[in-house]
């Protein structure tokens, strides 16, 4: 440890923000700007919320002597991503309300509103805190929405399972008054309120929460649709004769990392250990104290907790979770993953409930000509008995639809030109891709993504199809800069943002989540990623090997080494 | 013809071949500024104080006062007009402002020229009302010996054309007094008539009076040059050859440099920021001014109208001295996209065959609403009659320049005029509406253009003297034009006192006109304060006004403490609204009861210290 550390900015903001309080107060009724004050930007991260600009319209409007159109992102948290059809409901009047007429599923089974107004927020964020839906810690150097593989089958076991994530993460919700203080007029939110006469303290993160963002995910095997190594805190269900026993527990995942930064890179998490159902919240809670006392307060770039990990080596890390635990973690129990998509359409339980699939391009639920996929989804929520799950992969499970409702379900999709079968429209590279929001509201975003894949992936099909590879999953994944939302280094394709229209291309993830990608193009325009893509997907539909992914397939032919580890991600 | 030649022996001395040696082959205008300029040289070269007691006296004899009403200058303009003429004549008028006039020394006048102005709809100019109020009461006296003559300013446009004009006329006369001249009512372009009336009115004065010059009544017009230069006229009367006027006759071809649209996407408005080049020109204003467009009118309309009226492009038509075809003229010269009650009457007039236009006349109250938002070819098409071009350009008036409160200040953009423009557009009889100098703003005028402008220079709606005075400005919607020029003014000369802005339109993210520069100014330090009312963000609509009374204990104070108060923007509505925003703060804050809070701000009026420029 250095002897003065020169803490990053944020961290200065953090300290005197008064537990995530700062100015918030004063920049939401500021009328002359729809920005908020520079150091609560950072704060109402922790709040759920980031502000952003139409970026299509930044150099229009500086003209026109307009400030940017500022606007907040809101990313309303749904642990293990059950929504009641009440919750729907109301996300989709408020997108409606107060956002851009859209929801936005995100990676990480959350919903996100974009467009809302400053003016706007507290009642945005009102509206859903009556559905019992909060924001709090959705973004921020804290632990986000926990991710829980929402298979609607297995159900005791999944029941058991999101039991867990649950109270996960209700035991990591920041417990600082000033969300209910800043939007709910001083009143106790439900799922983050203190203990009975507490003050304002956090006993898990402190005043300064953690040095960076800490994302948690669940996984049951054979499905990994949460792509839990992607996280910084990973588990896995370990069952015994259909019950619950345990987790894996695997450390140090994440996919953000900085172009021209080769000390930056994305990791996939190491698995440490196995720990038994009653002690895994204790143990999460330890993981998370280690990562705030230990990470890198001093620069952002290297926070998260998969710099610590390779800092101190995993050794040093076990040796200091099981002081903080009090108890060792057991040998890693065996498990195996098949797969990290969706498996799309029906589903039929014994007990006559139903589930359904349904393919969202792009996570994002809209009406558009010929296709209302929100209107669909708010009618069939009127009566809908079951509920909605939303998928790692930016899809949604209308869940335990009750037998009387199936043809209705049916005929409300079918009537607004929703595809039941995603699977006879579209090409598996289409309904297995994922894209980040990216231009024109994302800040970071260098390069379009959500907006332009759909449009790409008209060429690729196009070669796809020429190829008979039409139903063959092939994992894609776009982003508009590397920071990774959409998980782009576990893409058998990864296709990542430099520059407006240029992107780099990685191959050679594997298709269960368990092997990053590598760089094998930089800089393409449209042309040049079909260019590079026709003869591989050629050579993959003539002389791969049954079953063989196209992530090993390339490997194998040489086209890219193995990535091993995140250090040597670049090599 | 020479205007010297019929002079005979000229006074002191003066060589009659030298002088006509000079003044050959000069036009009358020439002269006349040329007798400016001579005076300029004399006053240059040695005093003439010495000779002036002869006129001085003469002058004396008949005290001539012109007693200006004026709300936005031009009263207090025409009445600088007379006044130049009466001195050419050698008369010594006194200019008075009917604000500073107490009442009583009107039984004391002889002759006297009354200049006033109509605002809105028939009301005195609140410098005319103290006077006005008196004059129509019970308490006016008698004034048998006054002769006098009015000079009425207005705007045909609103129906009570010139009312306080005809109202200081008619009971002048009621009181006993002798007109020396018909009132002259005159529209928004008065000069040349102002001029015109003047001659005539001081001709007949020179006829009541002795001669105030040693010239014969036969030469009146061309004694003036002569007498200029011996008499010793008030300094002001010598312009020194320096820029040229600007006006209606001689435009400035601006170059338009920059259009931009201010309002963001999705906005029901449309507001425009023009700014426009007067390199080389030598033409100035100060913050406060108006800056005059002389637009034309739109390709479509003039098509219309030609069509409702069922003449040819190339008809001829005569107007004033120039042949033109009626393409041209209904482009350029007349005024097509509103119509107003003179151009009914006349219409009414060609066209017997229509009775209904004699009932909408005889119909005051309900005129105003036939005339909204009914253009020429509205009135040609629903009562057609068979016209000539020439007939059709008699109908019609000439088409007026229009006002544009000036939204840049010169030491800011040195060389360069900036303005506000929010283009009219709207539906009315089944046919879409254009602003005609919006219109062509907004839709004609392109970068590299010029457009035909001049300054019309606003008395009183001007920065305080003093520089450590506060200012409040109200200026919602395209009335923050000038409070743009008046925060750069004070930003450019380090004003102290202090700059507050209370701005509205509908919506915060499309409608916040210059945002980004109030944002700077406010980072600076030079706008202290900007309160602003988005209309339609809320449900229930916010104003100003609403703004003003929120913050009402700053207001009191402020001009408690001497600051001066501006608004700008919407007569109909804002204004008013404003006005009694200001008398309930006052009251409020002064606990006083609401007959001192009208008479605080009846006050602040009459010190100029709450000013308006409302349209």
């Amino acid at each position: 440890m250095a002897d003065t550390p020169k803490l990053s900015e944020v961290e200065h903001v953090k300290e005197a923000s008064n537990y995530l309080r700062g100015t918030l107060a004063e920049s939401l009724v500021n009328p002359l700007t729809g920005a908020l004050y520079p150091d609560d930007t950072h704060l109402i991260k922790f709040h759920g919320s980031y502000q952003q600009t139409d970026r299509d319209l930044d150099s229009e409007r500086k003209r026109q002597k307009l400030e940017p159109l500022y606007s907040l992102m809101i990313r309303v948290r749904v642990p293990g991503g059950i929504a009641s059809p009440a919750q729907w409901r109301r996300m989709d009047e408020l997108a409606d309300q107060y956002g851009n007429h859209t929801l936005k599923l995100t990676t990480r089974q959350a919903f996100q509103l974009h467009g809302v107004l400053k003016r706007d927020l507290k009642k945005t964020i009102q509206g859903f805190n009556e559905a019992l839906l909060d924001s709090i810690a959705g973004c921020g150097d804290v632990n986000r929405n926990v991710m829980c593989n929402p298979n609607p089958h297995e159900s005791p076991l999944h029941a058991a399972v999101y039991e867990v994530s649950k109270q996960i993460s209700a035991h990591l919700t920041p417990r600082t008054s000033a969300y209910w203080d800043l939007w709910l007029n001083g009143e106790p939110q439900f799922s983050s309120a203190p203990n009975e006469g507490e003050e304002d303290a956090e006993p898990i993160y402190g005043k300064t929460y953690l040095p960076r963002k800490f994302k948690i995910a669940l996984a049951i095997p054979p499905y990994n649709d949460t792509d839990i190594f992607a996280n910084d805190l990973g588990l896995i269900a370990i069952e015994e004769g259909g019950q619950l026993v345990g987790f894996n527990v695997a450390v140090g995942g994440g996919m953000g990392m900085t172009f021209g930064m080769p000390d930056t890179y994305p990791r996939l998490a190491d698995i440490i250990g196995f720990v038994p159902t009653e002690k895994v919240v204790d143990a999460c809670e330890k993981i998370v104290t280690i990562q705030r006392d230990w990470g890198n307060r001093e620069n952002r770039k290297f926070s998260r907790l998969k710099y610590t990990v390779d800092r101190v080596g995993l050794d040093v890390f076990k040796q200091e979770l099981g002081q903080r635990l009090g108890f060792t973690v057991e040998p890693t129990r065996p498990y195996q993953f098949r797969s990290s998509g969706d498996a799309y359409g029906w589903s039929l339980q014994s007990d006559g409930r139903a589930h359904l699939t349904l393919f969202v391009e792009g996570g994002r639920v809209l009406d558009r000509d010929g296709y209302a996929l929100k209107t669909a989804l708010r009618e069939i929520a009127a009566f809908h008995t079951g509920d909605f799950r939303l998928t790692g992969n930016q899809n949604l499970i209308i869940a335990n639809i009750a037998p009387e409702h199936r043809l209705s379900v049916q005929a409300v999709l079918q009537q607004h030109g929703v595809a039941i079968e995603a699977g006879k429209e579209y090409t598996a590279l289409r309904r297995g891709a994922l894209a980040c929001v990216a231009l024109p509201t994302c800040t970071l975003a260098f390069a379009e993504a959500e907006r332009y894949l759909p449009e790409l992936l008209n060429r690729l099909d196009r070669v796809i199809r020429q190829q008979g590879l039409a139903q063959d999953d092939i994992l894609l994944r776009m982003t508009g800069c590397p920071n990774g939302c959409a998980r782009p280094y576990l893409g058998e394709i990864g296709l990542v943002g430099r520059a407006v229209g240029r992107y780099n291309l990685y191959l050679g993830a594997a298709f269960n989540g368990e092997r990053m990608n590598k760089l094998y193009k930089e800089m393409l325009d449209e042309d040049g990623i079909e260019q590079e893509l026709t003869p591989l997907l050629a050579d993959y539909a003539q002389n791969r090997q049954p079953q063989e992914r196209f992530g090993d397939f390339v490997i194998r032919q040489g086209y890219v080494q193995p990535t091993a580890s995140g250090l040597t991600f670049h090599e | 013809m020479s205007l010297l030649s019929a002079s005979p022996t000229l006074p002191i001395g003066l060589d009659d071949q030298a002088l006509q040696q000079l003044a050959a082959g000069l036009t009358s205008q020439q002269l006349v500024w040329l007798s400016g300029y001579l005076y300029g040289r004399a006053g240059a070269a040695a005093p003439v104080a010495a000779v002036a007691p002869a006129v001085a006296e003469a002058a004396a004899a008949s005290r001539l006062t012109i007693l200006f009403g004026s709300q936005t200058g031009n009263s207090k303009k025409a009445a600088g007009l007379v006044a130049e003429a009466a001195r050419r004549r050698g008369l010594q008028p006194q200019v008075r402002d009917m604000n500073d006039y107490p009442t009583k020394d009107l039984k004391t006048e002889q002759l006297l020229l009354v200049v006033v102005s109509t605002q809105g709809e028939g009301d005195p100019p609140i410098a005319a009302e103290e006077l006005h109020q008196f004059l129509l009461s019970s308490r006016a006296s008698k004034l048998p010996d006054l002769q006098y003559a009015v000079l009425a300013l207005g705007d045909k446009s609103y129906l009570q054309f010139c009312q306080t004009g005809f109202e200081f006329d008619q009971r002048l006369a009621e009181l006993g007094g002798r007109r020396l001249a018909e009132r002259l009512d005159c529209d928004v372009t008065f000069e040349d008539e102002t001029r015109q009336w003047a001659e005539q009115v001081l001709s007949r004065i020179a006829e009541l009076q002795p001669a105030p010059v040693p010239v014969t009544a036969g030469v009146a017009v061309a004694a003036p040059v002569v007498a200029v230069v011996g008499a010793g006229y008030a300094p002001e009367v010598a312009p020194l050859p320096a820029a040229v006027e600007y006006n209606a006759r001689n435009p400035f071809g601006a170059e338009l440099l920059e259009k931009i649209q201010l309002n963001g996407r999705g906005s029901t408005k449309e507001t425009y920021h023009l700014e426009f080049s007067l390199a080389d020109s030598g033409l100035t204003y100060e913050p406060g001014d108006a800056l005059m467009v002389q637009p034309r009118n739109r390709p479509a309309l003039v098509q219309e109208v030609l069509q409702a009226a069922r003449l040819p492009e190339a008809a001829p038509v005569r107007l004033e001295a120039d042949e033109l075809d009626l393409t041209t003229a209904l482009t350029e010269r007349l005024e097509l996209s509103v119509i107003t009650r003179d151009v009914l009457e006349r219409y009414a007039a060609v066209a017997p065959q229509h009775p209904r236009l004699r009932e909408i006349l005889a119909d005051t109250a309900g005129l105003g609403t036939y005339l909204y938002g009914r253009d020429v070819a509205d009135l040609l098409t629903e009562f057609p009659v068979e016209l000539s071009g020439q007939q059709l350009a008699a109908v019609l008036r000439p088409l007026p320049a229009r006002a544009y409160s000036i939204a840049s200040s010169l030491l800011a953009h040195p060389e360069e005029v900036h303005l506000t423009v929010g283009a009219v557009r709207y539906e009315t009889h089944g046919r879409a509406k254009h602003g005609a100098c919006s219109g062509y703003q907004a839709d004609h005028l392109s970068l590299g253009d010029t457009a035909r402008v001049w300054v019309d220079r606003n008395e009183y709606f001007k920065l305080p003297q003093d520089a450590a005075t506060d200012i409040i400005m109200v200026g919602p919607g395209t009335g923050v034009a000038p409070f743009r020029a008046f925060v750069e003014e004070r930003a450019e000369t380090g004003a102290t006192g202090r700059n507050w802005l209370l701005f509205g339109n509908p919506h915060f993210t499309t409608d916040f006109l210059y945002q980004t520069e109030w944002q700077q100014h406010l980072k600076r330090g030079t706008l202290d304060r900007l309160d602003v009312a988005f209309s339609r963000d809320q449900a229930q609509k916010l104003y100003v006004q609403h703004r003003l009374l929120e913050q009402s204990r700053r207001v009191y104070e402020q001009l408690e403490n001497g600051a001066y108060f501006y608004v700008c923007g919407d007569k109909s509505r804002m204004a008013h609204d404003v006005q009694q925003a200001l008398r309930q703060i006052i009251q409020q804050e002064s606990g006083h009861d609401a007959d001192y809070a009208a008479e605080y701000l009846r006050q602040l009026k009459k010190s100029r210290r709450f000013l308006e420029d409302v349209y």
